[in-house]
């Protein structure tokens, strides 16, 4: 077994005749969590939705836990234990709390009771309102719901797609922190942020892209004290 | 005042039934975004094959519309698989098209198969059940209403299930929904069969007093799409709910308007509202789209 | 090097004589084969509502399924006019056209406002009322018994002799089929085709009025079938309300599709193949629903563009197989050269008064429902300026841009050459001069490179409907000058070569580049380009933003540009606005504003 849980390797990928990743490669240790940072345009969401199978690579592979995902069904990445929190989170406004979650245990039914109780613990006001419209939750309250959605899926990766956007920098830093609590520390977690700071706190290696390619990656320490590498990673020049 | 009581008794009546008939309409159009254009004939081919049970097989008769049942779902199936699946990802043009391929081709397959002559389907029981304030209320009005109201809290219980959360969820927001591992096909095969059986149960309780012809159910298909632009196509107790103003409005039309207005009337309801509320009398529209 | 449009102008000559052979061989003929007489002319009257259908349907993509009301307004202005007031079928198919075109419009105009699909079940309501309300009207229906025709007469002269009708049918068709096929090959089809393939492109970039267009089309496609059933009185001699049930309107546009929608051919075959075969194998009536609804199913499935399409599409696959149809994809784009930018395109910006138009936006909000997408926005972009507007995903920067161009609602004012434009839609504030690109391309995906620019320059077209659909001269002639003036448009971006080029064909650069000469091509006055660098290699970008922007300097042109590319707003932005969570951070010069500390911070995130 490969220590890494996640592998891209020369992935190229867009959408039609575009092609936004030009070679992509990355690795996410097991157990750990990864940073992929850039500015808005370079392709993060894009390099996700390729690993979730809404978009199939035109070239490359994506590596899941040691067997060849790239091309496969979102429903059985998702039955492997890959599991997205989308950007902008993308609760179902129409459902309640409660059927949010209830429909994420697609594949785990058999832990869901033991799940909704881990979440209602973590977030007592999603308890309260759990028979609420998820659309009727503030921001951060639809954040813990997509954690709390994710936490039922039982994932082994667990990419998080701009958790930053549309939150206080308070609430970021609180679910920042909170994820190896909620989590624990057997899950792997592939963090995709613009706001770099933010995503230091929870990880241990990072990567940049910049448009459609890795522009620099190293240990979070490296980049943490060195301000101007990570200013001319994110937006090119000297 | 008997009067104005009967025509009330008699637009919950055909209320109920626009409604049902709405709900399986607005059931594919929120996982689909599409209008199926053949519901009213399906519907009737459901009829048909319930009349031959009863007369062929020589089935009593509610075994004869139980056995029309499965016949229908299959039926839902094979078109869920040939016409539709296909054509989901395509836009809406195709399965509309589609569908009006399959309004064709039944049209024309009930009459070959049924023979193109009225038959008749007498009701299962039939006379005055009781009277009420002067009204007589006939037993096949009750099974027809009955019928309708089981119809609902079957479609409530099944939107409640784990299948239709997918199902909900699917209509909210597609790829969020496929991220949960919710599967396209599912979602579809249940759409179709939920809406097209449905519709065919209804096709077989009015069979007895509309009597089996080719397109006896195009007046009632139209009246219940007007029905689902009431309701915005959104919601199963809009959808109800537009079916019950909808027969109100005809019942007292037929009785009190000039026969060219009542004609108009499922036209006009529906530019109407097309015009006024683009989204449906009984929508509450929510915080709008990102453009 | 060749010369497309005059190619385009032969082809249309050939058409024009293939049009009057087929009409005379058609007269001649006729009653020769006076047995097929009654098939032939029912063939026709649906092969005439095919095409109003294609212009309705084929090419600007709405969906009626009310085709069989126009149809009966039509037969029963023929049958009313001939049997009380005596009148010939040249006047029956003025009214009929007349009546139906007034039908449609009325119908219409709620319904074609929301389009699609409301359109499609406002239309299939409209044929059961329809049908009704004709039972009802007794007097120009006959109620259930239906009425009947007087002999036919054109202009005074007797032709109720036999096979005569379809004569005239023929004839009737072929002018028809000439006035549709003049306004496919000009201004109205490229407008009804931008409608369909990009509403909004059509109404921010070529400010093409697209409610009102789609009202005309929708009235059009009503009168030409009415026409159709003119003739089809003619054919069947006694009609009652019966014969036009949805039924009939589900026919009618499926025989468009089984044919392919979007040509005339398709109309012919569609309606030879649907109509026209059953009359003559009878033993086929029986099956027709089944047999038409495999065949369209089938269609629907595997090949959408019909049975022309189908045909069609073999020859060229055969010849893509043999390599006669070079790929674009293994262009390099360095090699293409862009034409010099000649002292014309600086006179006719001069002469369109275009040297420098200021942009001014004060405290702009645009909500969606709660949330606000933009705050309190306010900058001003002074008169032939190249303004960059940067900002971290999600900081309202397209938003911003949609309520510029006016496709959101937003708060606040918007200035055009001091001009208010909060008041305006779309194409009013396009009109004034203002045009754009957009992030992810909206190019009329089925139309050539060049038709694209063309479609752009749509404003610039002057002439009327009448002369289009009788191809006056006048109408050859600006046809030429937008053609060439496109052509050189496209030589600016160095497309020349890949003028008759599906647009599709070609690799996602080009496109971008196709965009912008659209954009340029009408000599506007404001050009806001979305994130124009992405998606192509950095050397691409440069090339082509520099390039544009050289068009724009030379012209007078006022840029605003939203870009992420930090490299490409350094090098050619000359003051840049920031925004972030929907407000403006700070405004200045590039290299200030890059090395602004609170600016790096919206992006990397705040220090802890």
């Amino acid at each position: 077994m490969s220590d890494a849980i996640l592998e891209l390797k020369d992935v190229r990928s867009g959408y039609d005749k575009n092609e936004v990743l030009h070679g992509v490669s990355l690795r996410v240790a097991r157990g750990a969590s990864t940073a992929l940072l850039g500015a808005n345009g370079a392709g993060k969401t894009t390099l996700l939705r390729t690993i979730s199978g809404i978009l199939v690579p035109k070239s490359g592979d994506v590596l899941f836990d040691g067997e060849s995902i790239g091309g496969d069904a979102p429903r059985s990445i998702v039955e492997r234990g890959l599991v997205q929190v989308p950007e902008g989170r993308r609760v179902f406004r129409n459902l309640t709390v409660f059927e949010n979650l209830r429909v994420a245990a697609t594949f785990q039914r058999e832990h869901f009771d033991e799940s909704l109780q881990r979440i209602y613990t973590a977030f007592p006001i999603l308890k309260e309102r759990s028979t609420q419209h998820a659309g009727l939750l503030s921001g951060g309250e639809q954040q813990m719901l997509a954690l709390g959605r994710a936490i039922v899926a039982r994932p082994k990766l667990l990419l998080l797609d701009e958790m930053s956007l549309g939150l206080a920098p308070i609430l970021i830093k609180q679910f920042y922190g909170t994820l190896n609590t909620l989590f624990g520390s057997e899950i792997s977690f592939l963090v995709v942020e613009q706001n770099a700071r933010m995503a230091f706190s929870a990880s241990r290696y990072v990567y940049v892209l910049r448009n459609g390619e890795i522009a620099d990656q190293g240990d979070v320490d490296s980049f943490s004290s060195d301000n101007a590498r990570l200013t001319r990673a994110y937006l090119g020049g000297s | 005042m008997a009067e104005i009581f009967q025509l009330l008794l008699v637009s919950v009546e055909s209320g109920l039934v626009y409604g049902m008939v709405a709900v399986a309409l607005t059931i594919i159009y929120k996982t689909a975004r599409v209008l199926n254009f053949a519901q009213g004939t399906l519907a009737s081919a459901s009829g048909f094959i319930a009349h031959w049970f009863y007369a062929n097989a020589g089935l009593p008769w509610v075994l004869a519309a139980l056995a029309a049942l499965p016949t229908t779902f299959v039926l839902a199936l094979i078109i869920e698989r040939v016409a539709v699946r296909r054509l989901l990802r395509r836009g809406f043009f195709p399965i509309v098209v589609a569908t009006l391929a399959v309004d064709e081709f039944f049209v024309n397959g009930i009459e070959i198969v049924f023979g193109a002559d009225a038959l008749v389907f007498p009701p299962a029981i039939s006379g005055v059940a009781f009277t009420v304030a002067g009204v007589q209320i006939n037993k096949w009005s009750l099974v027809i209403a009955g019928t309708a109201l089981v119809l609902l809290s079957v479609v409530a219980v099944i939107i409640r299930s784990n299948l239709g959360l997918a199902m909900r969820a699917f209509a909210d927001d597609q790829d969020a929904a496929r991220l949960m591992g919710i599967s396209d096909a599912t979602v579809s095969r249940a759409t179709w069969t939920l809406s097209i059986t449905v519709g065919g149960v209804i096709g077989i309780v009015l069979a007895p007093i509309l009597f089996l012809q080719t397109g006896y159910m195009a007046n009632t298909f139209v009246l219940a799409l007007a029905a689902a632009v009431l309701g915005g196509f959104n919601s199963i107790g809009g959808a109800v709910l537009g079916g019950l103003l909808i027969g109100t409005v005809d019942v007292f039309a037929i009785r009190y308007a000039p026969a060219a207005i009542q004609a108009s009337l499922p036209l006009a309801a529906v530019l109407l509202i097309l015009l006024l509320k683009p989204s449906g009398l009984f929508t509450r529209t929510k915080s709008a789209e990102r453009v | 090097m060749k010369r497309p449009s005059l190619d385009r102008h032969a082809a249309l000559q050939r058409r024009d004589l293939l049009t009057i052979v087929l009409a005379v061989a058609g007269w001649f003929i006729i009653p020769t084969i006076s047995s097929y007489e009654l098939a032939i002319t029912l063939a026709l009257s649906y092969a005439i509502v095919g095409l109003g259908l294609v212009l309705l349907f084929g090419t600007a993509g709405q969906l009626s399924l009310g085709s069989a009301i126009f149809f009966a307004a039509g037969t029963f202005t023929a049958s009313n006019l001939s049997t009380r007031l005596g009148w010939g079928l040249e006047l029956q198919i003025v009214f009929a056209f007349i009546i139906g075109f007034a039908v449609g419009i009325i119908v219409g105009l709620p319904s074609v406002r929301v389009g699609g699909l409301s359109l499609a079940i406002s239309t299939f309501a409209l044929s059961f009322a329809g049908q009704q309300l004709l039972f009802e009207w007794g007097y120009v229906s006959g109620g259930g018994a239906g009425v009947g025709i007087a002999p036919l007469q054109v202009f005074g002269m007797d032709f109720s002799a036999r096979g005569r009708i379809a004569q005239t049918a023929t004839v009737v068709f072929a002018i028809l089929a000439w006035m549709v096929s003049n306004l496919l090959a000009s201004r109205t089809g490229r407008v009804l085709n931008a409608v369909r393939t990009s509403e909004v492109a059509a109404s921010a970039v070529a400010a093409i009025e697209v409610k009102r267009t789609k009202l005309w089309v929708f009235g059009m496609a009503a009168g030409i079938a009415a026409i159709g059933g003119a003739i089809y009185m003619h054919a069947i001699k006694y009609v009652n309300p019966e014969n036009f049930d949805i039924n009939l309107s589900i026919a009618l546009i499926l025989t468009l599709i089984i044919g392919g929608s979007n040509r005339i051919s398709g109309a012919i075959v569609g309606a030879l193949f649907v109509r026209g075969l059953p009359e003559l194998f009878r033993g086929l009536q029986r099956y027709e629903g089944v047999i038409y609804g495999s065949i369209l199913l089938l269609l629907v499935l595997y090949s959408p563009t019909g049975v022309v399409g189908a045909l069609r599409s073999v020859p060229r696959f055969v010849r893509a197989k043999l390599g006669k149809i070079p790929a674009v994809d293994s262009v390099s784009l360095e090699n293409l050269e862009l034409a010099p930018i000649g002292t014309r395109r600086v006179s006719v910006a001069a002469q369109s008064g275009a040297m420098g138009v200021s942009l001014v936006v004060d405290n702009v909000s645009v909500r969606f429902g709660g949330l606000a997408a933009v705050d309190g926005v306010s900058f001003s972009v002074k008169p032939a300026e190249v303004f960059g507007l940067i900002g971290p995903n999600g900081a309202g920067k397209t938003t911003m841009f949609n309520a510029i161009c006016g496709v959101v609602k937003s708060t606040g004012s918007v200035k055009f050459d001091g001009v208010e434009m909060s008041a305006m839609n779309v194409e009013a504030r396009s009109r004034l001069g203002l045009s754009r690109t957009f992030q992810n391309l909206s190019l009329h995906s089925d139309r050539t490179v060049v038709e694209n620019v063309m479609i752009g320059m749509n404003r610039l077209i002057d002439y009327g409907t009448v002369a289009e659909v009788l191809r006056l001269p006048k109408v050859r002639r600006v046809e030429k000058e937008i053609y060439d003036e496109a052509m050189e448009t496209l030589g600016l971006v160095g497309l020349q070569q890949y003028a008759d080029r599906l647009v599709s064909d070609l690799p996602y650069g080009l496109q971008k580049r196709v965009e912008i000469a659209r954009a340029v091509s009408w000599h506007p006055k404001v050009l806001m380009l979305d994130e124009p660098a992405a998606g192509i290699p950095s050397a691409e970008a440069d090339r082509i933003i520099g390039r544009t922007i050289e068009i724009a300097r030379q012209a007078g042109i006022t840029v605003v540009l939203i870009e992420h590319n930090m490299e490409v707003v350094a090098k050619y932005a000359e003051r840049v606005a920031v925004l972030t969570h929907g407000r403006l951070l700070t405004e200045g010069l590039p290299g200030d504003v890059l090395k602004n500390p609170a600016v790096i911070e919206a992006y990397l995130g705040a220090e802890d």
